[in-house]
């Protein structure tokens, strides 16, 4: 919301307040001040009045204008469409300095200037050329909105063309500060000061309203209706109203309404205006009922629904158009029009004819007594005529489509209005609006969802005195009001002042609390109990429910930076858990991951189904879908973090990256929607960069990408996969498995000499598989275009911390090399799985050591022999090795290669 | 060559390699050196004789050997030099195309948000991604109706569950799960769909939340930890608290910090208020504690975005490339 001093000012006196400290206590009470820039137009930019336009001899588009300056008249060369005879506007001389139309541009200064043969000595602005707000396609037309219009008179010795303005921001509980008044209050309550509010145009000569209007409610309603009636001749817009407008984006191009909005902007208030249907009988009835849905609705005499209160208004805009100024020397029609409304008769006699009508007897309330009060004065109305509110005898659609007809009378220009104020608390139209979708106003549900302005009589009042300066009307005297409940049902808390002060942490004193609460025109009361009292607060604010909400409307008043930082010295819970130690285990995982060169991604949750299907993956099951997905790219949750990962390569190659490793630890779904975490690690490219000492780098194989991922996990040993995945090359591929990890025992105490050997026996090791490694499929690799790729996923992520010690021999180990014509399709697993299960003493490790593929395939296997308490000789060695030999016969049927 | 006019000195002096050395020295004192065969004539002396020239020969001979070790000594160290010489590299070759990072910048921001309140003896919580309406919205104060739901526009599976919004249900997770006191933080990944140059339909949060028994947690203890935490995050700044509203708090306030790029001068970062928006906090509102069946106590809760503060600390500018993984801005970390 973009408000400013100048609006502020004609509610709260500001005379004197520094424009620093009210953005300060705004920010610091709870309204974010987003921006705050000054607004002065430039010196040498006067109030001029155009006394001729001619066409331009040379260029069609420009007119050539005769501007009264007071002094002098100057010639104005003029391209806007606009610019009419007797206009008023802002003419900027010469030496005038605009403001710049961006950042980068410099002030713009007026100078005398020939455009196509005809000299200009200045310009006639737009809103904004002069720094405003653009409120239409042509010059800015000025009017007694600002002020007094004095001819040479400089624009920024006007308060409204040299003020501040300010965005803010407000939270959607402070509904009640949607308005300029409402931020005025909130101002008011810390200077200690008060708002002034609208009041009634005295107005002792014009008619009564019961005459023209009758309401009633046709069942218990929770809202409360005001009701005003005016007879509209001539409407001119306010230049000052449609700027504010136009910076909060809510102008319009129908004067009325814009003043109507202008209102609300300014008061908080709901107004509805309904143009009366001419040909309905007099007095119009305006019904208020709920509809099908519960929405408390207002209808008029043929049940055509008007409003729905706070959501939706069904009048017709278009009539307001038809009374709505269209030239700028209506303004001067319009002063004295109104001198001659002002100006009835004294004949009294025909008002009698027509009394305030009585209530409806199906409403159960109706109460009019501002019309009832002011009755006397309706009696004194003489030139009251029947016909003329009747406007037009002829059919509906003809008076709205003769507004531009100009052999109509006089009076069938005008048009009668109601005015309706209405209020409903936002809770019911909040609850309402969730349980039926209906149409409705955003701007208006906005507001009414938050709580609009219940000060009915403010809103009203400010929209007559709009009425007053800037339309030819004659305004109906007195109010109608709907109000079912009697004194809504208040709400009243009951506070503890000692409660506050701790709940905020400092020691106030009775006294503070209570001046604050009243600045804020909650009243108070005490309740018997020293400490406890009863705050009312006030009707507009729909916000506060509890002793919390006083506590906070003190403090945000009192000031938060009243309020010394005390560190909380209290019980102090377990803070390392099995929660913190598995997230420093991910993290330790991820620093091993950039140790070795990785980079750590993250990615959305969000992916494709239709990719994960493609790449092999499990998808939710379609009960379990996301239902609003953002886009189709992004139309499920991930059960994998493979594809996302590949994306990403592909996005850096094609950055021109030749080497990419990358990784990621990031929760996934599996069909059920059950959460895991998975730890995806991917290198794609080149291992070794294009660099010295490897000008032609060095590409990524199988065992040297394994071995990086071992540095990360730790050791694991791999073995072929019963079935291929679709996302990996069907022969380069491996399960991963680690030795079972048993977190819950970490019996350190219990160890001998016999786990040694324990440990060693692989047979008796449990083996846990926690993942996959393996080349990208070629097909995928292929449709991504990118260079040789391998990943691995891990699902079963695994603790870094070693179970426990074990003994370490302090003797040589002995290694023997046996080489052996084996058949190639054995995988090597088998082949170590073999030898190490046989519990051969004293063998610790077996590993391959070469290939030779020359002759039948043979196979060198590197034995190494752990001793324990003794050297082991060539002769025990020996044996050993003819065991493992035996082992690899009897169970491959391989044979020493001699 | 005389032995005894000792111009052998010369000769260890002009000797140019190791092997010239060796060759005088065999020349001097080998078996069949010219100072050996001195040594064998001592024999023919007598005794007088024999010891005046054992005397003389002696000298020389020590003479000999100190120069000569000294020169061999010498020879040695320039051979050493001259081989080591050949070993010579450009060390400044060395160039890596490899860049060891400390982590994507959203989880190095992470991790030390989390090293200073686990430091502050806060519990580590977690919890799922996928949420209900209860833990999401409702329990949090945030019936159906409130307008503050427009605020989250949310992610929705088919079976109404939904994609969690903030972290705040795992604090109602917690306080259903334990008794108070409770001192936790909870950090993760959270979803709102949103997608422009300031929201990502991913984000993290950071949440905190301490409750102990009625009049205990104050706003003001809630002052003091948030300015700490603010001062460990960004050094030396000034913070701000202004009034502010969120459901779950009461009273609520945002917590500003001096901008870390103008100093509080005011730049475009800050659009020019010199002072940039960080947190949010409050004290627990009572109805949250009425969600999860807490009576008589206080407490604070607070809650950041990651990205906000890795941005702020950082000085990475654009929200959408901490989620694009480019490795011009990962290799940067």
């Amino acid at each position: 919301m973009i408000i400013s001093t100048y609006l502020l000012s004609q509610f709260i006196d500001l005379e004197g307040r520094d424009i620093e400290q009210i953005a300060k206590i705004l920010n610091d009470i709870g309204i974010e001040v987003e921006k705050l820039w000054r607004l002065q137009v430039s010196k040498r930019v006067v109030v001029g009045k155009v006394v001729a336009k001619t066409p331009h001899p040379n260029a069609d588009k420009l007119s050539v204008c005769q501007v009264d300056i007071g002094s002098q008249t100057l010639q104005i060369v003029c391209g806007a469409k606009n610019v009419e005879q007797n206009q008023f506007v802002a003419l900027a001389l010469e030496g005038a300095k605009l403001p710049p139309k961006d950042e980068k541009s410099a002030f713009f200064e007026i100078k005398q200037s020939n455009l196509r043969g005809v000299t200009s000595y200045g310009m006639i602005c737009s809103s904004s050329e002069l720094g405003l707000c653009k409120i239409n396609d042509g010059i800015m037309v000025l009017d007694s909105s600002v002020g007094e219009l004095e001819l040479g008179r400089e624009l920024s010795d006007y308060p409204f063309f040299n003020q501040y303005f300010l965005e803010i921001s407000l939270t959607p509980n402070r509904g009640d500060c949607l308005s300029v008044l409402g931020v005025a209050r909130e101002l008011a309550s810390v200077f200690d000061s008060y708002v002034s509010l609208p009041k009634e145009r005295e107005n002792a000569i014009a008619l009564g309203l019961g005459r023209v209007l009758n309401t009633t409610a046709k069942c218990n309603i929770d809202s409360i209706l005001l009701y005003k009636v005016a007879k509209i001749t001539h409407i001119c817009p306010s230049v000052i109203e449609e700027i504010i407008l136009a910076y909060n984006g809510l102008l319009t191009k129908n004067t009325l309404e814009n003043h109507k909005i202008f209102t609300t902007f300014m008061t908080g208030v709901l107004l509805d205006i309904y143009a009366l249907p001419c040909d309905s009988a007099l007095p119009a009835m305006l019904k208020v009922q709920k509809d099908e849905k519960g929405f408390e609705c207002v209808y008029d005499r043929d049940d055509n629904k008007l409003c729905v209160i706070g959501v939706k208004s069904y009048a017709k805009t278009d009539d307001f158009k038809k009374i709505q100024s269209q030239e700028s020397n209506k303004e001067s029609n319009k002063q004295s029009n109104e001198k001659s409304t002002q100006n009835p008769n004294d004949e009294d006699s025909k008002s009698t004819q027509n009394p305030p009508t009585q209530s409806s007897p199906n409403a159960s309330k109706n109460i009019n007594k501002n019309d009832s009060k002011i009755a006397n004065q309706d009696f004194t109305i003489t030139k009251y005529q029947r016909e003329e509110y009747e406007l037009d005898s002829s059919d509906e659609e003809d008076f709205f489509e003769d507004d531009l007809d100009s052999s109509q009378k006089e009076a069938d220009d005008s048009l009668i209005v109601v005015i309706q104020a209405s209020f409903l608390s936002p809770h019911i139209i909040s609850q309402n609006l969730f349980t039926h979708k209906i149409a409705q106003d955003k701007t208006t549900t906005y507001r009414s969802m938050r709580g609009a302005n219940p000060q009915l009589f403010v809103g009203m009042n400010f929209f007559c005195e709009i009425l007053h300066t800037r339309a030819d009307c004659l305004i109906y005297s007195g109010y109608q009001e709907l109000e079912m409940q009697e004194a809504k049902d208040r709400i009243v808390i009951s506070a503890s002042f000692e409660a506050i002060s701790q709940a905020i942490g400092k020691n106030v004193s009775k006294e503070q609390i209570a001046q604050i609460l009243k600045q804020l025109d909650f009243r108070l009361e005490a309740n018997g109990e020293a400490d406890i009292f009863r705050i009312i607060p006030p009707a507009y604010r729909h916000d506060i429910h509890t002793q919390q909400d006083i506590t906070e409307e003190f403090l945000r008043v009192y000031g938060i930076e009243n309020i010394e930082p005390k560190p909380y010295i209290g019980i102090q819970p377990k803070a390392y858990t099995p929660t913190l130690h598995s997230y420093l285990n991910k993290r330790d995982l991820a620093k091993r991951a950039l140790a070795n060169g990785f980079y750590e991604c993250i990615h959305f949750l969000f992916a494709q189904k239709s990719v994960l299907q493609e790449w092999g993956y499990e998808v939710l099951d379609s009960a379990l879908e996301l239902s609003n997905p953002i886009t189709t790219e992004l139309d499920t949750v991930r059960s994998s973090l493979i594809p996302s990962l590949f994306e990403s390569i592909k996005r850096n190659q094609n950055l021109g990256y030749k080497n990419i490793r990358l990784f990621e630890i990031g929760a996934v779904y599996d069909a059920k929607r059950e959460q895991k975490e998975h730890f995806g690690i991917v290198a794609s490219g080149l291992e070794r960069g294009e660099s010295y000492p490897y000008p032609k780098g060095k590409k990524w194989d199988f065992y040297s990408f394994c071995e990086v991922v071992a540095n990360i996990l730790g050791d694991f040993r791999l073995q072929k996969p019963s079935e291929i995945p679709t996302q990996a090359h069907p022969h380069i591929c491996a399960e991963i498995f680690i030795p079972k990890q048993n977190f819950d025992k970490q019996d350190f105490n219990t160890l001998d000499s016999s786990d040694f050997k324990k440990e060693q026996n692989h047979a008796q090791k449990q083996w846990q598989k926690i993942g996959i490694v393996a080349k990208l499929n070629p097909t995928l690799q292929a449709k991504l275009e990118i260079a040789d790729s391998f990943f691995a996923e891990i699902y079963e992520i695994p603790q870094l911390n070693p179970a426990k010690a074990l003994p370490t021999s302090r003797l040589h180990e002995n290694e023997r090399d046996i080489t052996v014509l084996i058949n190639k399709d054995i995988p090597f697993s088998d082949i170590k799985e073999a030898i190490l299960s046989a519990d051969i003493e004293h063998l610790s490790r077996a590993y391959p050591l070469d290939i030779y593929e020359k002759d039948g395939f043979a196979l060198t296997i590197r034995l190494v022999f752990t001793p324990i308490d003794s050297s082991l000789s060539e002769d025990e060695l020996g044996k050993r090795v003819q065991a493992v030999l035996e082992v690899l016969d009897s169970s491959f049927g391989a044979k020493l290669k001699q | 060559m005389s032995i005894l006019d000792k111009s052998f000195l010369d000769k260890i002096q002009s000797s140019k390699t190791l092997q010239e050395l060796e060759n005088l020295r065999v020349e001097i004192l080998g078996k069949k050196g010219i100072l050996t065969a001195q040594f064998a004539l001592l024999r023919e002396l007598s005794q007088e004789e024999k010891k005046q020239k054992a005397k003389e020969l002696n000298e020389l001979k020590n003479t000999f050997e100190s120069l000569y070790l000294a020169k061999k000594a010498t020879l040695e160290s320039a051979k050493l030099h001259s081989a080591l010489e050949k070993e010579k590299i450009d060390v400044s070759l060395f160039n890596t195309t490899q860049n060891r990072s400390v982590g994507h910048p959203i989880n190095y921001t992470k991790d030390k948000i989390i090293h200073y309140f686990v430091s502050m003896g806060y519990e580590l919580c977690e919890g799922p991604l996928v949420e209900d309406d209860f833990h999401n919205f409702t329990a949090l104060n945030l019936p159906k109706y409130h307008p503050a739901r427009e605020m989250q526009d949310t992610f929705y599976f088919n079976d109404s569950k939904l994609l969690r919004t903030h972290t705040s249900p795992v604090q109602v997770r917690t306080m259903l799960a334990q008794k108070p006191p409770i001192k936790m933080i909870c950090p993760g990944a959270t979803f709102r769909r949103d997608y422009d140059l300031t929201h990502s339909p991913m984000f993290h949060q950071v949440e905190g939340l301490l409750v102990d028994e009625v009049g205990k947690v104050s706003f003001a203890h809630l002052k003091y930890v948030l300015e700490n935490f603010l001062k460990f995050m960004f050094g030396e700044v000034k913070v701000r608290f202004r009034s502010s509203f969120f459901p779950f708090t009461e009273p609520s306030a945002e917590v500003d910090i001096s901008c870390v790029f103008c100093g509080g001068e005011g730049c475009r970062v800050c659009s020019h208020s010199g002072w940039l928006e960080v947190l949010g906090c409050g004290l627990v509102n009572d109805n949250v504690f009425k969600a999860v069946g807490y009576e008589n106590v206080s407490g604070y809760a607070f809650g950041m975005g990651i990205e906000r503060l890795c941005m702020l600390s950082l000085g990475i500018s654009d929200m959408r490339s901490l989620y694009e993984n480019d490795l011009a801005l990962l290799e940067q970390f």
